[in-house]
C-alpha cells in the first residue's frame, strides 16, 4: 500500500499523527511492563537502564528520522525498496519479515505464558497464543487504522493504572533497597543498556508500519510525536523499575515479571483486593495491541516481498494472507515455547546483538545507501 | 471497523481473563481461612487447614465450634499434603483467602525456607498474611477457644495486625519474612503464638515473644525487653507502653513517635554502628505521690526513660549477638553503602558473623516526655507532695 498524493493515505485507512503517537506509547508500554528481563542483568540497579538506554538510543532515533525525512508517509519496507534497489531491497525486506516473525513469535509467547501461569493455569497454550493470533487476524482483515483510533483510550487507562497503582505501591515501598549502586562489572551495564536499547526503545521501528496511514508532509508533527514517545518511555521504565526494585528488593530476581508481584503487595485495607487483576486487563489490553501491530507489519512486509501488494492501490494486499501469517506465528509460538528461566536467559543474550542487528542495523544500511545514492544524483545533476 | 477492532480486543482479552475454563462455584470449594505447618516424622510435614463454614460463621463467635472446622494431612511438602487433605472430603482447596500461616516451633527450628517456597511461587496464596510462629504446635493453636470473632484463624489474623501497635513483638507478613530471608544478612523474626489456660478453663491464644532465625531457621527468641529494642533499633515501635522505675513509683509512658538512625562506621576495614533513638512519649499513669509536672520532675523522668530505652536497646544486642543473628540488619546498611568493604569481610575469616559477634555499638537517645496540662497533681490518698 504506497503512499498515495501528498497528506493523503491510500484506501480508507488513515490515522493522525496524535494516534500514531497514542500507538507507539502503547506498543511500548506493553514492553516495559514486562520488564524482567533487565533485572536478571542489573537487579537493583535496572531503573538506570531508562537513562542510559535513553542515552545510546538518541543515534538511532536521529537514524530513523533522517528516514522518515527522506521518505515521507512509507513504511521501512518501502524505504528500503527505494534506498538499496530492487535486489537489496528484497533481502532487507526479507530480513525484516524474519525480525518480524521472530518478534511476532516472542511476543505471543509471553501472553500464552502469563495467561497460563498466572491467570488459566492448565490452559492449552496453543489456545491462548491462537485466540490472540486471531484476535489480531480478525483487526489486519477489517482495518488497523480503527484500532489506532480506540488506542488513545486504551492507552489514557493505562497510564492512568500505572500512576494509581505507583501510589499505591508506596506504604511497601523502600527506597534503601536501591542500594548498593555501582557495584556491579561494567560488562553487566553495557549488556543491560544494549538490552534497553533493542527492547523497548528500539522496537519502536516497527511503528514505521503505520506511518503510510499517516501520510507524507508530517515530519515535523512526527518528529514532535518521536520526541514525546521517547520521554514517555523513559518516564514509564524509571516508574516501572524503581517501584519494582523499592517494593520487592531482593525478591526481584526470584520473580519472572516483576510487576504482577508487586501489584500482590498492594494492601487497600480489603477495599478493593486483588490490585493484580487491574494489572492483567492492563497488560493483556496491551500485549494484543502489541502482538497486533507486529503482525500487521510482518503481513505487510511479506505481502510487499511477494508482490501480493502490488495487485492494485486498493488491493487486498495484507489482508489476503493475514489469517494464515496469524495462525503459523500463533502455532510457531506455541511449538518453540520453553520454561521461563530459559526464556529470559536466551533473550537476554540474544536480544542485543540480534535484534540490534535488525532494528538499528537494518535502518543503518538503508540510511547509509540513501545517503550515497543522494549524493551519487547530486553529483550526476552538477555534471 | 472501529467497533469490529474494539470488540475483537475485548473479546481476546475478555476470554484469557475470565478464567471460564477454570471456573470454580463457591459451593464446590473449601474455603481455607488459615494454614498451619508442623513437623511431623520422616522429614515430612503436617499441613492443617483451617476451613470455614460461611453459613454459620458468625460475628460474634457463638461456640467457636462450629463455624469453622480443621483437618489435618501428612505429606513431603505443603502442596503434597494441601492435594492429599483433597482425599478426605469433596471439595477442592481454595487458599486464596487464607488469612494467616502459622508454623509450628518444631518445623521453624528444622527450617522455613523449604515451605515458605510454596507460597512464593503459588500465584492464589496472599504473601501479604501475618505469619506466625506457634509455641508447640499450628493445629493447637487452630483449636484454641474463640470469643469474638467465628474462628481462631480470624482472630490470629487481627491479633497479628495489632501487633504493628502495641511494641510487644515484631509484625511479619510472608512477603516480609521472604525479604529478610533472601537478604544480603539480615535476619527475619516472626511473631510467637502462645496457649493459655484462663482462669475459666478455657484453651486460648496469645501472642508471647519474637523468634529469631538464622539462615532461614529458628535459632531463639527475644522476650519482651529485648524484643522492644529490636523494634527500637529498626523503626518498628509506632506505638507501645513503656514502664520505669522512679521518682518513687511506677511510671508509665506511651510512646507517641519513635525515630532512629543507625550509621555504620568505618575506619579503614574497621566497622561499628552508631544508633541514634529519638522518642517521644505521654505520661500515662503513675503511682508516684510525687508531682511530677514539675519541670526537674520532668527532667528525671527523661533521664529514666533514656537509660530505659538503652537498656533495652543493649540487651536486644546482646541477645542478637549471642545468636549470631543480625536481625538489626547491620550487616546489610554495610553492603549497601560500603559493598565492597562487605564484600572483604564476608570473605575473611569468620565472614560478617565473625564481625557482628563483636561489633562495638554506640546507641544514644533523646527522649521527650509531655504530661497532660489538665491532671495538675497526682491522685493520692489525703493529697500529694
Amino acid at each position: 500500500m504506497a503512499a498515495g498524493p501528498a497528506g493523503k493515505a491510500v484506501g480508507s485507512e488513515h490515522i493522525s499523527p496524535a494516534q500514531w503517537t497514542y500507538a507507539t506509547c502503547c506498543f511500548l508500554m506493553g514492553t516495559i511492563l514486562r520488564s524482567g528481563f533487565i533485572n536478571s542483568l542489573l537487579d537493583n540497579e535496572s531503573w538506570m537502564t531508562a537513562l542510559t538506554g535513553a542515552v545510546v538510543f538518541l543515534p538511532f532515533m536521529a537514524i530513523y528520522l533522517s528516514l522518515v525525512k527522506r521518505y515521507p508517509g512509507k513504511s521501512m519496507f518501502e524505504i528500503a525498496d527505494a534506498a538499496l534497489g530492487k535486489v537489496g531491497g528484497t533481502i532487507a525486506n526479507l530480513m525484516l519479515c524474519v525480525f518480524y516473525t521472530m518478534l511476532a513469535m516472542v511476543n505471543l509467547m509471553e501472553v500464552g505464558a502469563f495467561v497460563t501461569g498466572y491467570l488459566i493455569q492448565g490452559t492449552l497454550f496453543l489456545s491462548v497464543t491462537l485466540a490472540a493470533a486471531l484476535t489480531a487476524a480478525y483487526i489486519l482483515i477489517k482495518g488497523v487504522g480503527a484500532l489506532s483510533r480506540m488506542i488513545p483510550t486504551i492507552t489514557v487507562l493505562a497510564g492512568i493504572t500505572l500512576l494509581t497503582n505507583w501510589v499505591q505501591a508506596i506504604p511497601a515501598m523502600d527506597f534503601a533497597k536501591l542500594l548498593p549502586m555501582f557495584n556491579k562489572p561494567l560488562g553487566s551495564y553495557v549488556h543491560a543498556t544494549l538490552f534497553a536499547v533493542a527492547v523497548p526503545f528500539c522496537e519502536s521501528m516497527t511503528m514505521f508500519a503505520l506511518l503510510p496511514m499517516v501520510g507524507a508532509n508530517k515530519y515535523g508533527e512526527i518528529k514532535k510525536s518521536a520526541v514525546k514517545v521517547f520521554v514517555f518511555t523513559f518516564v514509564v521504565m524509571v516508574l516501572v523499575h524503581l517501584r519494582e526494585t523499592a517494593t520487592l528488593g531482593s525478591l526481584l530476581i526470584y520473580t519472572a515479571i516483576p510487576t504482577y508481584e508487586v501489584m500482590r503487595m498492594i494492601d487497600t485495607g480489603s477495599t478493593f483486593a486483588r490490585t493484580e487483576s487491574v494489572f492483567a486487563i492492563q497488560l493483556m489490553m496491551l500485549s494484543l495491541i502489541k502482538v497486533t501491530i507486529i503482525l500487521y507489519a510482518l503481513t505487510r512486509c511479506l505481502s510487499h516481498v511477494t508482490g501480493i501488494e502490488h495487485g492494485g492501490s486498493d488491493g487486498p494486499g495484507h489482508k489476503a494472507i493475514a489469517l494464515p501469517v496469524c495462525v503459523f506465528v500463533a502455532v510457531y509460538a506455541a511449538t518453540f515455547r520453553d520454561t521461563a528461566f530459559n526464556n529470559i536467559e536466551w533473550f537476554v543474550n540474544v536480544a542485543p546483538i540480534v535484534w540490534l542487528a535488525f532494528e538499528a542495523g537494518i535502518p543503518a544500511v538503508i540510511l547509509a545507501a540513501a545517503a550515497l545514492r543522494g549524493r551519487s544524483r547530486g553529483k550526476a545533476a552538477a555534471v | 471497523m472501529r467497533r469490529g477492532a474494539a470488540a475483537a480486543i475485548l473479546l481476546a482479552a475478555a476470554l484469557t481473563l475470565s478464567g471460564c475454563g477454570t471456573s470454580m462455584e463457591l459451593k464446590e470449594l473449601a474455603i481455607v481461612m488459615g494454614l498451619g505447618v508442623d513437623a511431623a516424622e520422616n522429614g515430612e510435614y503436617r499441613v492443617t487447614a483451617q476451613i470455614a463454614r460461611p453459613a454459620l460463621a458468625k460475628e460474634d463467635g457463638g461456640d467457636g465450634g462450629e463455624a469453622y472446622f480443621n483437618v489435618t494431612e501428612t505429606g513431603m511438602a505443603v502442596f503434597s499434603a494441601l492435594r492429599e487433605l483433597m482425599n478426605m472430603f469433596s471439595r477442592k482447596m481454595y487458599t486464596q483467602q487464607c488469612d494467616v500461616l502459622i508454623i509450628g516451633e518444631e518445623a521453624a527450628r528444622r527450617g522455613v525456607s523449604d515451605l515458605l517456597e510454596y507460597f512464593l511461587r503459588n500465584v492464589e496464596s496472599r504473601m501479604t498474611m501475618p505469619l506466625m510462629i506457634a509455641r508447640g504446635t499450628a493445629l493447637e493453636v487452630f483449636e484454641q477457644t474463640t470469643y469474638l470473632e467465628p474462628m481462631p484463624a480470624i482472630q490470629l489474623s487481627k491479633m497479628a495486625h495489632n501487633q504493628r501497635y502495641t511494641g510487644l513483638t515484631t509484625s511479619m507478613t510472608v512477603f516480609e519474612f521472604l525479604c529478610d530471608l533472601t537478604s544480603e544478612s539480615l535476619q527475619p523474626t516472626a511473631p510467637i503464638v502462645e496457649l493459655f489456660t484462663d482462669d475459666a478453663g478455657m484453651t486460648k491464644a496469645r501472642i508471647a515473644g519474637t523468634a529469631i532465625f538464622k539462615e532461614g531457621r529458628m535459632v531463639g527468641e527475644f522476650d519482651s525487653q529485648e524484643v522492644y529494642g529490636l523494634l527500637l533499633v529498626n523503626n518498628q515501635l509506632h506505638s507501645g507502653v513503656m514502664q520505669i522505675t522512679g521518682l518513687d513509683g511506677l511510671i508509665e509512658l506511651e510512646i507517641m513517635r519513635c525515630e532512629s538512625r543507625v550509621t555504620p562506621v568505618v575506619e579503614g576495614d574497621t566497622v561499628s554502628m552508631r544508633i541514634d533513638i529519638s522518642v517521644e512519649c505521654n505520661l500515662v499513669s503513675t503511682t508516684s505521690r510525687v508531682n511530677i509536672n514539675r519541670v526537674e520532675k520532668e527532667r528525671e523522668m527523661e533521664r529514666l526513660a533514656r537509660e530505659e530505652i538503652l537498656s533495652r536497646v543493649r540487651s536486644a544486642l546482646e541477645a542478637a549477638m549471642a545468636l549470631d543473628s543480625d536481625v538489626f540488619g547491620f550487616g546489610q546498611r554495610i553492603y549497601r553503602r560500603y559493598p565492597a568493604l562487605y564484600g572483604r569481610i564476608e570473605a575473611g575469616d569468620g565472614g560478617w558473623d565473625g564481625v557482628f559477634r563483636t561489633m562495638r555499638v554506640e546507641t544514644s537517645a533523646n527522649v521527650s516526655v509531655s504530661s497532660d496540662d489538665a491532671t495538675l497533681w497526682p491522685v493520692a490518698d489525703g493529697g500529694g507532695e
